[in-house]
């Protein structure tokens, strides 16, 4: 039976291509520093650029390593698809997600972002209700329990905001934001 | 000596007293429960504690702090261990091999070991700082500024070649990690560099949001992710189906016996002079004995597949840095790390000028805090017994309300930290970047010993080359560097080169055959 050799994984190329262009900013900025060595000392810009150099060979030997890997996998999915699963847990890369795993991410990514931009406009209570209100959303909890789903969701929510709620400002006198657009 | 000796009783009868004791177990559950919740740390206790001191007795003050610091070593091993978010950054390496313990259905077991280690870490560490501080302070100021680079080297190192899946991304990690931890004011000269054209970048990335990021909130993604595959529930994991009792949490005589008086001894002591160092911490006590350990181990396989000793090694280490860390605090007054640095301003608060005449003229003054150390030591697997229960039924929580919760905390914890919204927002950019990191095999740990130490290597580099204009030949003629870099020799030796030379070996044999 003819076995389609393995794919690169998301680990294996994107990774390191990303890593590859954040050191390319990244030394680019360090440059702009001014000079390396001052009176024969290293400036602040020497480290900066030290790393930059060795992120560079330390990604081109992941890249000869993965090539290596990914040789590896194939002459061992000719074989035996096992071997070739056993070799990509080794490597310690994560299996590929779903699209609902994709989706559920993203969701709580977004739902992230907008909760750190609302925490001061919104205040503390109104923020962090709804953001425990979009993480159960993404976890999809009660979901298969109709109306009384909905209420857990909001008795849980208020839960969790009053939990958080005492043991910061309450136990330890910690000041949260309040309602900056009621002010 | 005698006298030393009658001071340090006169101190564990000071602690006695109901009130000054009541103080010893408030501070030992504050410490442990910050420390338990990520975001959350032992400093941040006593920080938030400090204002209280001023209508405390100095006494009671520094009983309270030496139960919180005990308390915050220990804690963070709790949440490591039960939902794999390590309370503190020195539990990460029994984050590493205690939650596959716990998935395993052992995580009692990972528990107990980890409370048992403390215990005895914590006594050994504070024995010693009793018996051996003023000693021990003298031989620590011949590590020099060359010496402190090489032994962060030396940390690098160690937690690079213990990634056996490759260790390239090791490097790429901890790369990362000191490449995050240049953002912001140059630590040397005070110039703002890196920022990207973003002056928000210009306060840099706080501790706090990193290890948050990197812990809590990329735990959250991997946890809906697979949410949405398996479908929403309690934490998957054989744990819930046990009734869980007081009993399994008692210490058993196989547990130490396992790993023996020898080697808890050496990871205390290891712990107990990393601690000693300025600025080394509990973090690197736990790295380098945890390297330590697995590379002098019986059952190296067990390693990054649930190792009790590795726990063991971490956990020791960490407790017995306590005592450590205090010892250049209160004879030099140049604090072993943050935590001690907080403790320092309790002394200063009440008064106390900390320095040679501390540990002589006015040494009873601090036997009641090394008492308590040891005393708060002794709690820990006390507490277990009745906690323990609670703490496994951490993971039959239902992960959403778990999980909510615990990104709710992490995400306000960021704030409070610095009460900078900023802050919070790198926390997420942190953990987004954590997630996709561990899904392509790149270790954390490596990452945030990067980010912890980068600034301190940065300084000591350039410290040391400043002394002899440039030229980095003062880390090859320095005894304490060269010390340093010996050890590096010694585990590239036995760690790299000697498994690498036997497998080839083992591969020439079976083709032969």
């Amino acid at each position: 039976m003819h076995t389609n050799p393995p794919r690169f994984q998301f680990g294996e190329l994107i990774l390191p291509l990303i890593f590859f262009i954040a050191t390319t900013v990244y030394l680019s900025d360090a440059l702009q520093n001014g000079a390396i060595f001052r009176f024969g000392l290293p400036s602040a810009g020497f480290m900066p650029i030290v790393l930059s150099v060795a992120m560079y060979l330390a990604l081109l030997a992941v890249l000869i390593g993965q090539l290596g890997h990914h040789r590896a996998r194939n002459d061992a999915a000719l074989h035996s698809p096992k071997t070739a699963e056993e070799l990509t847990d080794l490597e310690g890369l994560a299996p590929s997600l779903s699209l609902g795993a994709h989706v559920a991410m993203v969701a709580v990514i977004a739902i992230s972002f907008l909760y750190v931009l609302a925490f001061r406009q919104l205040g503390f209570v109104l923020s962090t209700f709804l953001y425990s209100l979009g993480l159960q959303a993404a976890f999809q909890f009660g979901w298969s329990r109709g109306v009384f789903g909905i209420v857990l969701n909001l008795v849980v929510a208020a839960s969790i905001c009053l939990i958080v709620y005492l043991f910061f400002a309450v136990l330890f006198g910690i000041q949260l934001p309040r309602i900056g657009l009621l002010k | 000596m005698i006298e030393q000796f009658l001071h340090v009783l006169g101190g564990f009868q000071t602690i006695a007293e109901p009130a000054v004791f009541g103080y010893l177990v408030g501070g030992f559950l504050i410490g442990t429960i910050f420390a338990a919740i990520p975001g959350l740390t032992g400093t941040l206790a006593i920080a938030l504690i400090l204002p209280l001191t001023y209508s405390m007795d100095v006494t009671s003050s520094l009983v309270m702090c030496a139960a919180i610091f005990m308390g915050g070593q220990y804690g963070g091993s709790i949440t490591a261990i039960t939902v794999n978010i390590p309370g503190a950054p020195c539990a990460i390496m029994t984050a590493y091999e205690g939650n596959i313990l716990m998935r395993r259905g052992e995580g009692a077991v990972a528990l107990r070991s980890a409370a048992l280690a403390s215990m005895v870490g914590g006594v050994i560490g504070a024995i010693l700082l009793m018996t051996l501080a003023p000693v021990i302070a003298q031989a620590a100021l011949y590590v020099q500024t060359p010496g402190k680079f090489s032994l962060i080297l030396f940390a690098f190192f160690v937690i690079i070649i213990s990634n056996e899946r490759s260790i390239s991304k090791g490097i790429v990690a901890t790369l990362v990690g000191l490449m995050v931890a240049t953002i912001g004011i140059d630590v040397a000269s005070s110039k703002v560099r890196q920022t990207f054209g973003f002056p928000a970048l210009i306060e840099g990335i706080d501790l706090m949001a990193v290890i948050i990021g990197a812990f809590a909130i990329s735990e959250l993604f991997v946890q809906v992710t697979g949410s949405s595959m398996e479908g929403s529930g309690a934490t998957n994991s054989p744990s819930k189906k046990v009734k869980w009792s007081w009993r399994h949490f008692l210490p058993r005589w196989a547990d130490y016996h396992m790993i023996g008086t020898y080697r808890y001894f050496k990871f205390a002591v290891i712990g107990y002079f990393v601690g000693v160092l300025p600025g080394a911490g509990g973090s690197s006590a736990a790295f380098v004995s945890y390297a330590e350990a697995k590379r002098s181990s019986l059952r190296p396989e067990e390693y990054n597949n649930g190792s009790i000793e590795g726990i063991a090694a971490a956990e020791t280490a960490n407790n017995a840095m306590c005592g450590g860390s205090l010892v250049p605090m209160l004879t030099f007054g140049i604090p072993g790390d943050t935590t001690s640095a907080v403790i320092l301003g309790v002394l200063i608060i009440n008064g106390l000028q900390p320095g040679p005449q501390l540990m002589t003229d006015q040494f009873a003054i601090v036997t009641p805090m090394m008492a308590a150390l040891l005393v708060s030591a002794l709690l820990i697997p006390i507490t277990l017994l009745f906690l323990g229960p609670w703490y496994m039924r951490l993971v039959s929580i239902n992960k959403a309300v778990l999980f909510s919760t615990i990104a709710v905390i992490a995400m306000v914890g960021a704030y409070v930290s610095t009460f900078s919204v900023f802050q919070m927002g790198a926390a997420l950019v942190v953990g987004i970047g954590a997630y996709f990191m561990q899904r392509g095999g790149y270790p954390m740990v490596s990452f945030l010993l990067g980010f912890i130490l980068g600034p301190d290597l940065e300084v000591y580099m350039r410290r040391s080359l400043a002394i002899t204009d440039g030229s980095p030949s003062i880390f090859f003629t320095s005894p304490d560097s060269l010390f340093f870099l010996g050890l590096i020799a010694v585990f590239f030796y036995f760690m790299v080169m000697r498994p690498w030379v036997s497998s080839k070996r083992k591969r020439h044999q079976k083709n032969s055959v």
